[in-house]
């Protein structure tokens, strides 16, 4: 399966863009979106599932162009909108039934997925009872549930790990991690490890705009000896927030254990430094930043 | 706390709350609603309807007689007027505001009374926009161009305002009774309007509603004027033939006294001890204390608190084992799908309203049957039906079932469907009796209804994305066809609207909703 997003963009009134010029190529995997609010992530993800439509450009979907056949996508698709509801009084079976009808499954195999799904997504015991009565987080895994419902080929997750626990993250990490093979799956998260963990294709945007586009290995590579941890005493710790890009603090009796990526050719602090290994989140924040100061230039 | 805090804190809730009401989509068509029954309400000379009958006479068309003819008209918008206002404290829980707002230092008190002061001002808009409307039909539709605003306007406003008042209190108070629920809210207030109504001759101090105020008044001058007169006079919407001869008679308008001013202002007193009733009542957003919450808890499954959980065993199929479902798409299953989810979830108060004109429309004398249990059955499926257009959005459910393979072909006919044969059922044996009664109109008049009801409600509610403009529009067709205005009847039950023809123009009705219905959806699907 291949998409191939070709000079998209969404234009909204007033000469505001939700999506610029986005050209992307996607194979087989998982692809993780991140980016600041308003970066474009939900916008791109609503044109793929078929529920908003671009001002200009195309989406090739195997050579079919989506925007205009937006069946062709459909019955192969599975989507998390990033702010959902349920039919709070039905169960959560009976809502998956309904979900399957509407997708045009049904049958004795619906019924035995619909189970096995629930009992992955540790809603077992409490399936026949009203989603009304759940928790946001149990909310959530309905809502990851119907997007599997018919083994979908292409998954797209807007922010699907919110409201989720640290234990259920993990479950879903892992429930990805064995459905990923023949199809592809585009998530956004605003917790960069959770992409980190899952993905094997890294977009980052800002406005709209593509900021870049790899594996996350090679984004990674992008903050390799730049990346620093210092102990910062407490009365030079704002001065060093205003000046370094800091993308981790934690109170110590002495001070501040700051993690801090040096960008634009800045000098390293006075005080004790070590060099250590870079996260994506590192990277993010670099590739953020440095789109930041170019854009205040232009 | 000061009294400073006190008023600003119920300006600022009436404020938001008036601001988000007028704001929206259905307070616009209930604007619409309104200038259009005004324009209904002054018939032409010579129409083939009156709102104010009084044997062989009518009155001139001056400003007191146009003033009184829609004075005459208020109980109408006090029945469009409370399905406008009412779930002003619902919405408040279903936003999540409520519990910001419970974590204030706002008193129940406080909180109530700003929800009063938002309806009203809400209905006093409406008012105004009536007001300048019966502006307009004075020199639409006048037989004299001099204009007195008083004579013109002081009735609708002196009468219209308690009533607008005590709507507004009517709502509050049931309202926040909130384990009610909003299908219950909204057939109280059908049977209680009805119920003042009926009363509203028999004392002055029962005519909540300014149902006989301006009648009698005009009645009164009538004779004085023209001993002649044979006091025949009825109010309200009645198609007629037009007598032979017809007199002229020019009225000078309401004198007001103490009997008429009297009742207002006790009806505006009762309004604040009513409020002041629902602060005792209301549980402050404590969702925990929601009665209807936890009877819905308790009957599910695993959730008793006071009998043991039922041990859950594991399926142990594992999703990577699961056979995948293949794709084929069932029209029964989602139609069955559909019905259980209209189905579920609906109070125990529905199931027994339901039941019960069920069983009266099978076994009590079929006029009754067919006038009045059969309209009121289904009456009491309002609420089911109006949501049933705009749930996918209330629910916010519509991206991920808009984005299902052919979302128009599939979910939109099941939803038609399932809620038709739901309406023809409740209604079968009505149908049943009338058949072998050999009233075939009759049977294919029901049907009609049973199609053109539901096809209301999901069209209006797709068009609207919300239900109160059929729940409006239904109560008033309901009522108005217990008054036998032939064109608002939905069953063919009146028989000047069988000499109409009315069952086919509903059909025809029916089948051009059903087209903007899914026309309209077909834009929700995609948002350019």
């Amino acid at each position: 399966m291949e998409i191939s997003i070709n000079s998209l963009s969404k234009k909204y009134k007033g000469n505001k863009f939700g999506l610029k010029n986005v050209n992307l190529k996607l194979t087989n995997g998982v692809v993780g979106l991140i980016g600041p609010n308003g970066a474009g992530k939900s916008t791109l993800m609503r044109i793929l599932a078929t529920i908003s439509k671009p001002t200009e450009g195309n989406i090739l979907l195997n050579s079919v162009d989506i925007v205009k056949s937006p069946e062709s996508v459909r019955s192969q698709l599975g989507y998390l909108p990033q702010d959902f509801g349920v039919y709070d009084n039905l169960s959560a079976v009976e809502f998956l039934e309904y979900i399957a009808a509407i997708k045009g499954f049904s049958g004795k195999e619906m019924k035995v997925r619909i189970r096995a799904l629930l009992e992955e997504l540790n809603l077992g015991p409490v399936q026949n009872r009203a989603i009304g009565t759940y928790s946001g987080g149990m909310k959530q895994r309905v809502g990851i549930a119907q997007v599997l419902l018919g083994d979908p080929k292409l998954i797209i997750l807007d922010e699907p790990t919110v409201g989720l626990d640290p234990e259920e993250r993990v479950r879903f990490r892992n429930l990805l991690t064995d459905l990923s093979g023949e199809r592809i799956i585009i998530l956004s998260s605003h917790i960069v490890s959770d992409i980190e963990t899952i993905a094997n294709d890294i977009v980052i945007m800002r406005d709209g705009e593509i900021l870049a586009h790899d594996t996350p290995d090679i984004i990674i590579s992008s903050v390799e000896n730049k990346t620093y941890e210092a102990m910062i005493p407490n009365d030079a710790f704002d001065d060093f927030r205003k000046n370094y890009l800091v993308s981790n603090s934690m109170r110590k009796a002495d001070g501040w254990l700051v993690r801090f990526v040096l960008n634009g050719g800045k000098e390293l602090p006075a005080f004790d430094t070590q060099s250590i290994q870079g996260t994506l989140e590192d990277a993010y924040l670099h590739c953020i930043d440095i789109s930041k100061k170019e854009a205040q230039y232009v | 706390m000061s009294n400073n805090y006190t008023l600003n804190s119920i300006y600022h809730i009436a404020k938001a709350d008036f601001l988000q009401r007028v704001r929206s989509n259905n307070f616009l068509i209930a604007i619409g609603v309104c200038i259009f029954l005004i324009y209904s309400f002054v018939p032409e000379i010579g129409a083939s309807y009156s709102i104010l009958t009084l044997g062989n006479y009518r009155g001139f068309y001056n400003s007191a007689w146009i003033g009184g003819m829609v004075a005459n008209c208020i109980p109408f918008f006090a029945l469009i007027g409370f399905y406008v206002v009412n779930y002003a404290v619902q919405r408040d829980y279903d936003t999540g505001v409520g519990q910001i707002i419970a974590t204030t230092r706002i008193t129940k008190i406080q909180y109530l009374f700003g929800k009063l002061n938002s309806n009203f001002a809400v209905l006093f808009f409406m008012l105004l926009v009536i007001g300048v409307m019966t502006v307009v039909m004075f020199y639409v539709r006048g037989e004299t161009t001099h204009l007195e605003l008083d004579k013109l306007l002081i009735p609708l406003m002196v009468l219209g305002i308690p009533v607008m008042f005590i709507v507004s209190a009517i709502a509050v108070f049931m309202d926040s009774i909130t384990s009610l629920g909003r299908g219950a809210i909204n057939v109280l207030y059908f049977f209680l309007f009805v119920a003042f109504i009926g009363g509203s001759t028999v004392n002055p101090y029962l005519d909540v509603f300014s149902v006989s105020t301006a009648m009698a008044e005009i009645s009164k001058s009538l004779a004085e004027l023209h001993p002649d007169w044979n006091g025949n006079s009825a109010s309200g919407l009645i198609i007629r033939e037009l007598p032979a001869q017809i007199s002229v008679f020019e009225w000078e308008g309401m004198y007001w006294n103490l009997s008429i001013i009297g009742p207002r202002l006790f009806f505006m007193g009762i309004s604040i001890i009513l409020v002041l009733l629902a602060a005792l009542g209301f549980n402050r957003f404590d969702t925990t204390k929601i009665k209807g919450q936890k009877t819905k808890k308790s009957k599910l499954k695993g959730t008793r608190k006071t009998t043991k959980e039922p041990r859950y065993i594991p399926s142990g199929i594992k999703l990577k084992d699961a056979l995948l479902p293949k794709s084929r798409f069932s029209f029964l299953a989602i139609l069955k799908a559909e019905l259980k989810m209209m189905l579920k979830g609906n109070t125990n108060l529905w199931k027994l309203f339901t039941l019960v004109f069920f069983i009266l429309s099978a076994f009590t004398p079929m006029t009754f049957a067919y006038k009045v249990a059969l309209p009121l059955l289904w009456f009491f499926q309002t609420l089911l039906l109006s949501r049933l257009g705009s749930r996918e959005i209330t629910t916010r459910c519509d991206d991920y079932i808009f984005s299902s393979p052919f979302p128009l072909l599939r979910q939109l006919p099941a939803t038609l469907t399932a809620s038709t044969v739901f309406m023809g059922v409740l209604a079968l044996p009505v149908i049943m009796r009338l058949a072998i009664l050999g009233d075939f109109y009759g049977v294919v008049a029901v049907l009609v209804g049973a199609l053109f009801i539901p096809v209301t409600a999901i069209t209006f509610g797709i068009v609207t994305r919300g239900s109160k403009l059929f729940e409006v529009l239904f109560a008033m067709t309901i009522y108005a066809s217990f008054n036998k205005i032939p064109f608002l009847d939905l069953i063919g039950s009146i028989e000047a609207s069988r000499s109409l023809g009315m069952v086919y123009y509903l059909f025809g009705i029916s089948l051009g909703l059903i087209v903007l219905a899914f026309l309209m959806r077909k834009r929700q699907l995609i948002r350019v």
